[in-house]
C-alpha cells in the first residue's frame, strides 16, 4: 500500500470517527429535549396512578404500586365521563364541520382565478388574529338570543367558526400544491367536477386534509374559555370538568392528574395514528 | 398470433361499436386572457378525418392554447370549434369526446397503472370485463403490460410518457390531443416515440392534434403541420410545401435546420437578376414574374437554404458565391461551413421572431457590419477550410424571394 493511499484511509477513518461522535452528542441532546417537553406529561401521568401521600412525598416516587382509585373516583363520583364524551362530541363535529366548509372555500380559492383573492385569504386569517376574549360576550349575547346558551351546539358552532380560518388557508394551500393538469386530465377523462374532486384531488391531498383535521381537532379539544362561559352543568367539556377538582377547600391533585390523562390519551393516539400524513402534510408543498 | 386477434377485436368492443372518427375545425377562434394578452387571434383551421396535424411554433405562439381551447378546458373569447360535425364550443371538456396527453402526463399517483388505464372506462360505465379487455389491449400495444399493478412514481420517465398515451387510447376518442407529449424525454427515446406514435395513429386512424414547438418533431409526424407565431396562423400545409414554399420569411426560417440563410439584396436593372452581395444572380422565368411589380435597384428578402450551397461545379448551379469560411463543423455525413455575406439582414418582424425563439437553428455567427451569417450545408468531401475563400455554388431556381418590408413571400403559389 503506498503512502498517499495509506493517508487518504486514515482521513477517511478520522472522518468517520468525528461522524459518529457528531451523532452520539445529537442523540443526547434530542434525548434531554424529549425529556425536558415529556418531564411533564410523565409526571402528570404517573401521578395519576399514586395515592395522596405518594404524590405529595418530598422526594418523587418512582417505583409503587399503581392505583386505579384516582380513575375510579374520577369516572364515578364526578362524571368526568360525560365531560369526556361531549368533548368528543364538539370536537369531531365541528372539526368534521370545518373541513367540509373549509374545504368547499379552499378548493376555489386554489383553482378558480376571483379577483381580489389575495385579499380575501388574508382577511380569511386575519379571523384568527382577533383574541378570542374580545368577542366573548358579543358572541354570548347572540347566542343567549337565539336560545343556545349552554347547548353543546353552541361549542360545535363557535368552534366550526374558530376553525374554519385554519382549514381554508392550509387547505387551500394543500389544493394549490397539487399540479391542475391531473384535474384537467380527469375532466377530459370525462370525470365530472364533483367526481375529480372526490376521487383525485382529495385522495391527493389526503395528507394535508388530516394533518389539517388533528389540528382543528386538538384546537376544539383544548378550548376552555369558551366551553367555561357557554356551557352548562350537563355539558361541560373535558377541559372545564378539570377545574371541577379545585374546590374551596383543597385542590385534588391525584384526580387532576387522572382526568388529565385521560384528556391528553385520544389526541396522543389520534396523533400517533395519522404520524405518517402528519409528517407529509406539515412539509407538503415545502419539498417537492 | 394472440395479439393480432386482440387487436381485431378490441377496437369492435369498444364503447360506441364502431369506431368513431371525426375532424375538426377551429373557425375564427380568438382569445385574449383576462391581462390583454392576446393569444389567439381568428384562428380558421380545418383537420380533417383521421389526420394528424402538428401545431408549430415558438413559445407563446398559442399553440397549446388552441389545443386547450379544443379540449374545452379554456374558453375561447371569440369563434367557434367544431369536432366531427358537433359544435362544441359551448361543452365542458367531459362532453367533447376527446383524449389528451399532458406534457408532464398528469397521471393519477395514487393509482396503479391498471387503474389510470381503466379510469376514463369506469367513469363511462362501461362493463368490467371490457374494461379489463381494453386496458389489456392497450397495454399490449405499448407494452407496459409486466408493469399494470405498479403507481407511476415506479415508472420510468418514457414508461409514463406511454401510460399517458396508454389512457388517451384506451377509449376510442372522437380526436386525440397531444400537448408536447415527448418534451420531458431524452433525444433517443423522442425519436422512438415520435415514430411510435405515428405507427399508432396509421394504425387506428383516430384524427390527432398534436402540439410541439420542435419543428423537426412537426416535419417528420404531421400529415399536415400549421405554424403559428404571435397567435396568428401563418401557413397550414404539407411539410414539404412548408419548406419549399414558405409563406413569409417566418415559416421560412422556422421550417428547416440549420434555418434559411435570409439576406437583402437588390433588383436588376432589367428585372431579370438580383445582386447579393456583388453577386449577380440571373433569374428564371419563374423568379421573374416574382419581381413584376418591383422597381429596379429597390431592395429584395433572398433567402438561399443550407442545403442548396454544394462545392461543385455543375451546369444545373447556375449561381455562386465567393465565401471565406469563418467556422466549419464536421458532422461526419456533412460538413457545416459559416460564412458572412456583404449584405444586410432581413429585418422584418418575422425574421427576427424565430432567430430570438429557436438559438438552435441559427448559426453560430452573428450578424455584424461585415455583413449577414450564412451557413451551408456540404457534402463530407468537400475540403473547406477557415480563413480560406471558396466558391459556393447553387441553383438560382432553388432562391426564394420576399417582400423586405413585410416578410411574405414573392412566389404568388405560395
Amino acid at each position: 500500500m503506498s503512502a498517499v493511499t495509506h493517508e487518504a484511509a486514515v482521513r477517511r477513518g478520522r472522518r468517520r470517527q468525528r461522524q459518529r461522535r457528531l451523532t452520539v452528542v445529537r442523540g443526547v441532546v434530542a434525548g434531554v429535549m424529549t425529556l425536558l417537553f415529556m418531564g411533564p406529561i410523565l409526571w402528570m401521568i404517573s401521578t395519576a396512578f399514586k395515592v395522596g401521600n405518594q404524590a405529595f412525598s418530598a422526594t418523587p416516587t418512582i417505583f409503587f404500586a399503581p392505583t386505579f382509585d384516582n380513575f375510579r373516583s374520577v369516572f364515578v363520583k364526578s362524571q368526568f365521563g360525560s365531560a369526556l364524551a361531549t368533548s368528543i362530541f364538539t370536537a369531531t363535529s365541528s372539526t368534521i364541520l370545518a373541513l367540509l366548509l373549509g374545504a368547499g372555500i379552499a378548493y376555489p380559492l386554489a383553482r378558480r382565478r376571483v379577483r381580489g383573492q389575495q385579499h380575501l385569504a388574508f382577511w380569511i386569517l386575519s379571523l384568527r388574529i382577533v383574541p378570542p376574549i374580545v368577542v366573548i360576550i358579543p358572541l354570548f349575547l347572540m347566542l343567549r338570543n337565539v336560545g343556545l346558551t349552554g347547548s353543546v351546539w353552541s361549542l360545535v358552532v363557535i368552534y366550526t367558526y374558530m376553525n374554519l380560518p385554519l382549514t381554508v388557508w392550509l387547505l387551500r394551500g394543500f389544493f394549490a400544491d397539487l399540479p391542475v393538469e391531473i384535474e384537467e386530465a380527469s375532466f377530459v377523462d370525462g370525470a365530472s367536477r364533483l367526481r375529480s374532486f372526490f376521487g383525485i384531488t382529495l385522495p391527493l391531498a389526503l395528507p394535508g386534509v388530516v394533518a389539517t383535521a388533528l389540528l382543528a381537532f386538538i384546537f376544539a379539544w383544548n378550548e376552555f374559555l369558551f366551553a367555561n362561559i357557554l356551557t352548562g352543568a350537563n355539558t361541560r367539556t373535558a377541559p372545564v370538568g378539570l377545574t371541577e377538582y379545585v374546590t374551596p377547600v383543597s385542590v385534588e391533585w391525584t384526580n387532576i392528574m387522572a382526568a388529565g390523562t385521560l384528556v391528553v390519551l385520544p389526541v396522543w393516539i389520534g396523533a400517533l395514528a395519522a404520524q405518517r400524513y402528519l409528517v407529509r402534510g406539515l412539509t407538503l408543498g415545502a419539498v417537492k | 398470433m394472440t395479439s393480432a386477434s386482440q387487436h381485431d377485436v378490441a377496437p369492435a368492443a369498444g364503447p360506441s361499436g364502431e369506431p368513431v372518427r371525426a375532424g375538426v375545425e377551429f373557425h375564427g377562434v380568438s382569445m385574449t386572457f383576462p391581462d390583454g394578452t392576446v393569444a389567439l387571434e381568428h384562428l380558421d383551421l380545418s383537420i380533417r378525418e383521421g389526420e394528424f396535424v402538428v401545431l408549430v411554433g415558438p413559445s407563446g405562439c398559442g399553440k397549446s392554447t388552441a389545443l386547450r381551447i379544443l379540449a374545452g378546458l379554456e374558453e375561447a373569447t371569440q369563434g367557434e370549434v367544431v369536432i366531427g360535425g358537433r359544435t362544441v364550443t359551448e361543452l365542458e371538456p367531459q362532453q367533447r369526446d376527446v383524449a389528451m396527453v399532458f406534457q408532464n402526463y398528469a397521471l393519477y399517483p395514487h393509482k396503479t397503472l391498471y387503474e389510470n388505464l381503466a379510469y376514463p372506462l369506469r367513469i363511462r360505465r362501461i362493463p368490467k370485463a371490457q374494461v379489463a379487455q381494453r386496458v389489456e389491449w392497450v397495454a399490449e400495444l405499448l407494452g407496459l403490460t409486466e408493469l399494470l399493478g405498479r403507481k407511476p412514481r415506479a415508472l420510468s420517465g418514457g414508461q409514463r410518457q406511454r401510460v399517458a398515451m396508454g389512457r388517451a387510447l384506451v377509449r376510442e376518442p372522437a380526436a386525440f390531443l397531444m400537448d408536447e407529449p415527448l418534451s420531458n424525454l431524452d433525444a433517443a427515446l423522442r425519436v422512438e416515440m415520435r415514430a411510435e406514435i405515428r405507427r399508432i395513429h396509421d394504425r387506428l386512424g383516430v384524427t390527432t392534434v398534436y402540439v410541439t414547438h420542435d419543428q423537426v418533431e412537426a416535419m417528420t409526424m404531421g400529415d399536415r403541420v400549421a405554424v403559428l407565431r404571435d397567435g396568428v396562423l401563418q401557413q397550414f400545409d404539407d411539410p414539404q410545401v412548408l419548406y419549399h414554399q414558405p409563406r413569409n420569411v417566418f415559416v421560412a426560417g422556422f421550417v428547416g435546420s440549420p434555418a434559411i440563410n435570409l439576406a437583402l439584396g437588390t433588383v436588376g436593372d432589367s428585372r431579370d437578376s438580383v445582386e447579393l452581395a456583388d453577386h449577380r444572380i440571373v433569374l428564371d422565368a419563374d423568379h421573374r414574374k416574382q419581381l413584376a411589380d418591383r422597381s429596379p435597384g429597390s431592395p429584395v428578402a433572398i433567402g438561399i437554404r443550407p442545403e442548396a450551397f454544394s462545392h461543385d461545379r455543375d451546369p444545373e448551379l447556375d449561381a455562386s458565391l465567393n465565401v471565406t469560411p469563418e467556422l466549419v463543423e464536421k458532422l461526419g455525413s456533412e460538413l457545416l461551413v459559416h460564412f458572412r455575406v456583404r449584405a444586410a439582414p432581413v429585418r422584418t418582424a418575422g425574421a427576427r421572431a424565430w432567430a430570438e425563439g429557436d438559438a438552435e437553428t441559427i448559426s453560430h455567427l452573428r450578424d455584424t457590419d461585415e455583413g449577414t451569417a450564412f451557413v451551408a450545408r456540404l457534402d463530407a468531401r468537400s475540403d473547406c477550410r477557415v480563413g480560406e475563400p471558396r466558391e459556393l455554388f447553387f441553383a438560382s431556381k432553388r432562391m426564394l424571394l420576399f417582400d423586405p418590408e413585410n416578410g411574405e413571400s414573392l412566389d404568388p403559389d405560395a
